[in-house]
């Protein structure tokens, strides 16, 4: 445990040691506001709903954004070899990395907060909807995560890393969406929606905790760290 | 040797891999049979009402819920076939064993399908994508509710949204083997292209009650079973169909008016004027009148007008929006709404002897609201000319319950026009009745166009609205808690009429919402840099220090 919190503090602080995470937050944060009040004040509407419906869209982007340098970077600069032959087991760095960019993206959506203020202080929100979509937000970014810091473990080169994970990420989204589901036999579409990493944010975003989303976000978050620490193995036997 | 290990390796991975996908995957689906859910919505939106649940302890007896299910539906409608399970799934614990739920696929059975067509569940056409063309299949989405010989149907499920009310509303009517009639008096536009028609409002209002609709002209008597009658005061009603109305009120009936003091015309553009009809003379003996005047208001919808070529879209303080705020507190029917919109409306007022009857103002303007008198104006580009003391709120319905006096007491009964006199006849002798005890019920709403095809289209919420006052009077509040949760409209509100100050508003929040925690990140990051470089230089000052001694 000590070891997994100790991976976690450097690698958290290491976010904010280079200029990549302010980048990164202000990008989003001006988008993400950008985009939100360009449609607000039309729609009338003391909702975050429109934000919420563009988040799994930037999440695409973003989040292998965050991971793609998270053993990319170590395997370049060499690292990579003194970090593996650390007396600390792989399952604690993977871990460690894991909820170091977790708390980074998480600190990120709940920067947010300036629309929650806005739609309270115009309106009279739902507030189940707003703390749903940011539940729902901060599962679905962590099954982002962990699809894009695999796809990282897998290749050595930042930019394949970040092209490998927003390909997954976008299968994984768009196999539960109207558009695939339309074109797959009616028997199978209720798999293919359970499926889609889309269809469980617009479900708990509705103000609804289901365990069945949570289960399912956890099941992808477990797989996929599962997955990066078998591609880490395979990396040490060789 | 090390080929081998290699080997021996990547089977046991793929080995590995394909166990954890075999556990999540039945992890996965044992919660997907065994969940729980915490409804976070103010309203509960995605549980079932309290409205329903009390409906489903009164049962008393089993009732069998049959649902037509096709087992090939196209993706979308599959969707819903499970949202289906789920709700039936939870009547059926509220239920207390009293709902027998049961799936059926009519697909390869021909006497059942014919059986289904007589019931009234047909067949429907589902559109899906098949190798990348538009194909149509067939398939069933229909519910049977029986409860011995009584039974309903919901014929198509084109969405779960309504799905509650219209389960809930076919429970209600299977146990009441009464049939709930309401006599619609007025023009029977029932075309689904006439934008002035009332096709929508009858085909929501038919899914609950038989509506008759009945020209002015015909109405001579209204049975005194009758739920309700709505009267719809776009067109003026002739002496003997007010009688009809004010008797059937006075036998404590349940009278809903809807009515205009200020008629548009169409062939003019944008003109109006004001107009006489004979209802207004009717409401005014109950104590209800209605003035010569506009209400305008800064709380208002959006309006398309045409200038030649151009469509624009503009706020028309002519069709005022009525926020939360606007709605009677105490009254069930409107108190959890959020929005109406009644278009060209006029101000009512409480004249005259009310004496034996409650009124309650059910629907008001907002404070930033004013009237306008003859000639009217209905330009919406116009330079308004008000000052403060114009501001006030107008009501716009009232509700009213108690005893009323007959407008005709004491006045000759006008003829029924479809039994005259022939002569040597002798003149049958109509009993009149000259009040009604403290039941009767009269809701007058002053806006006849906010209920047509054009409006409901433009603003939904008109029609819960009205279906709210429909349910209050005719089958008291049961529904209501069920469809007063679909609440879509959530305006926003700054607190202010004047137009600078809400732009100010606006461009704060865009201002703050925007850059202000950016600012705050990237002044955050540079002093982080320069503390970082300030130790750095410390650090290496005091190892040059130590290198030196």
């Amino acid at each position: 445990m000590n070891d997994v919190l100790a991976i976690f503090r450097r690698e958290f602080r290491s976010y904010f040691d280079s200029p990549v995470a302010y980048i990164f937050i202000t990008v989003f944060l001006v988008l993400a506001g950008w985009l939100f009040y360009s449609g607000f004040f039309i729609m009338n509407f003391a909702s975050l709903r429109s934000y919420f419906d563009l988040l799994p869209w930037m999440f695409l982007f973003f989040v292998p954004a965050v991971t793609m340098r998270l053993w990319s970077e170590e395997k370049k600069l060499g690292t990579m070899e003194l970090l593996m032959t650390l007396p600390v087991r792989d399952i604690d760095v993977v871990i460690g990395k894991f909820l170091a960019s977790f708390s980074f993206m998480t600190l990120t959506i709940l920067l947010t907060f300036p629309l929650i203020i806005t739609v309270f202080a115009l309106g009279n929100p739902d507030s189940g909807p707003i703390i749903g979509g940011y539940l729902g937000a901060i599962l679905m970014g962590g099954a982002y995560l962990s699809i894009g810091m695999f796809a990282s473990s897998l290749n050595e080169n930042q930019i394949i890393a970040f092209i490998l994970g927003v390909v997954i990420c976008f299968g994984l989204f768009m196999v539960g969406e109207g558009f695939v589901l339309m074109r797959v036999p009616g028997s199978w579409a209720a798999f293919f929606q359970y499926l889609g990493l889309g269809s469980h944010f617009r479900s708990i975003g509705r103000g609804v905790i289901d365990s069945r989303d949570i289960v399912y976000y956890f099941s992808v978050i477990f797989f996929f760290l599962f997955m990066n620490l078998r591609a880490l193995e395979s990396r040490k036997g060789h | 040797m090390a080929k081998r290990h290699i080997v021996q390796s990547s089977t046991q991975s793929v080995t590995l891999i394909i166990l954890l996908m075999g556990i999540l995957f039945f992890i996965n689906i044992l919660s997907y049979r065994l969940f729980m859910r915490a409804d976070l919505t103010e309203k509960k939106e995605y549980t079932v009402s309290e409205s329903t649940r009390n409906v489903l302890k009164s049962l008393g007896d089993i009732v069998n819920v049959t649902a037509y299910f096709s087992q090939d539906l196209p993706p979308y409608h599959a969707g819903i076939r499970t949202q289906v399970e789920d709700l039936l799934s939870e009547y059926a614990a509220y239920s207390e064993g009293n709902l027998n739920i049961e799936f059926v696929d009519p697909s390869a059975d021909e006497e059942l399908k014919a059986r289904l067509a007589r019931m009234g569940i047909p067949e429907v056409p589902l559109g899906e994508i098949k190798r990348d063309k538009q194909v149509i299949s067939m398939g069933f989405m229909g519910i049977a509710i029986q409860y011995g010989d009584n039974g309903e149907v919901i014929p198509f499920i084109r969405n779960i949204s309504n799905l509650e009310y219209d389960l809930t509303a076919a429970l209600l009517k299977v146990k009441d083997k009464t049939e709930k009639i309401i006599i619609w008096v007025g023009e029977s536009k029932t075309d689904q292209q006439d934008p002035e028609g009332h096709y929508f409002l009858h085909e929501e209002l038919n899914k609950t009650f038989v509506v008759r609709p009945m020209a002015p002209a015909q109405v001579t008597v209204i049975p005194k079973r009758t739920s309700l009658v709505i009267v719809d005061g776009s067109s003026d009603l002739p002496d003997r169909a007010l009688y009809a109305i004010d008797q059937y009120l006075m036998q404590d009936g349940k009278v809903i008016v809807l009515t205009d003091r200020v008629t548009l015309n169409p062939d003019q553009g944008l003109s109006a004027a004001s107009t006489d009809q004979s209802i207004h003379g009717l409401l005014e003996s109950y104590g209800i009148s209605i003035a010569k005047e506009l209400v305008a208001d800064r709380s208002n919808a959006m309006a398309m007008f045409n200038s030649g070529m151009v469509r624009f879209r503009l706020p028309y303080p002519f069709w005022p929006k009525i926020g939360r705020l606007g709605f009677s507190p105490d009254n069930p029917a409107v108190n959890q709404l959020e929005s109406l919109v009644l278009p060209w409306t006029s101000p009512l007022s409480i004249t005259g002897q009310v004496d034996g009857r409650t009124v309650v103002p059910l629907v008001e303007t907002s404070e930033v609201s004013w009237v306008t008198r003859e000639p009217f104006d209905l330009n919406p580009q116009q330079k308004w000319d008000i000052t403060e003391d114009d501001l006030r709120k107008s009501i716009l319905a009232y509700d009213l319950t108690g005893r009323f006096i007959s407008y005709f007491s004491g006045k000759p009964i006008p003829k029924d026009p479809s039994a005259p006199l022939t002569a040597g006849e002798e003149e049958e002798t109509e009993e009149e009745i000259d009040s009604s005890t403290d039941q009767g019920r009269l809701i007058v709403v002053a806006s006849t166009r906010f209920i047509t095809n054009q409006f409901l289209s433009l603003h939904p919420e008109n029609m819960m609205f009205l279906q709210n006052i429909v349910d209050h009077l005719a089958i008291g509040n049961d529904l209501i808690g069920i469809r007063s949760r679909q609440v879509t409209d959530r305006p926003l509100s700054f607190g202010t009429t004047d137009e600078k100050a809400v732009e100010s508003k606006k461009t704060f929040h865009r201002v703050m919402g925007t850059v202000m925690i950016p600012i705050l990140i990237v002044f955050f990051g540079l002093a982080r840099t320069a503390m970082r470089k300030q130790a750095k230089k410390q650090r290496e000052q005091g190892s040059k220090e130590t290198h030196h001694e």
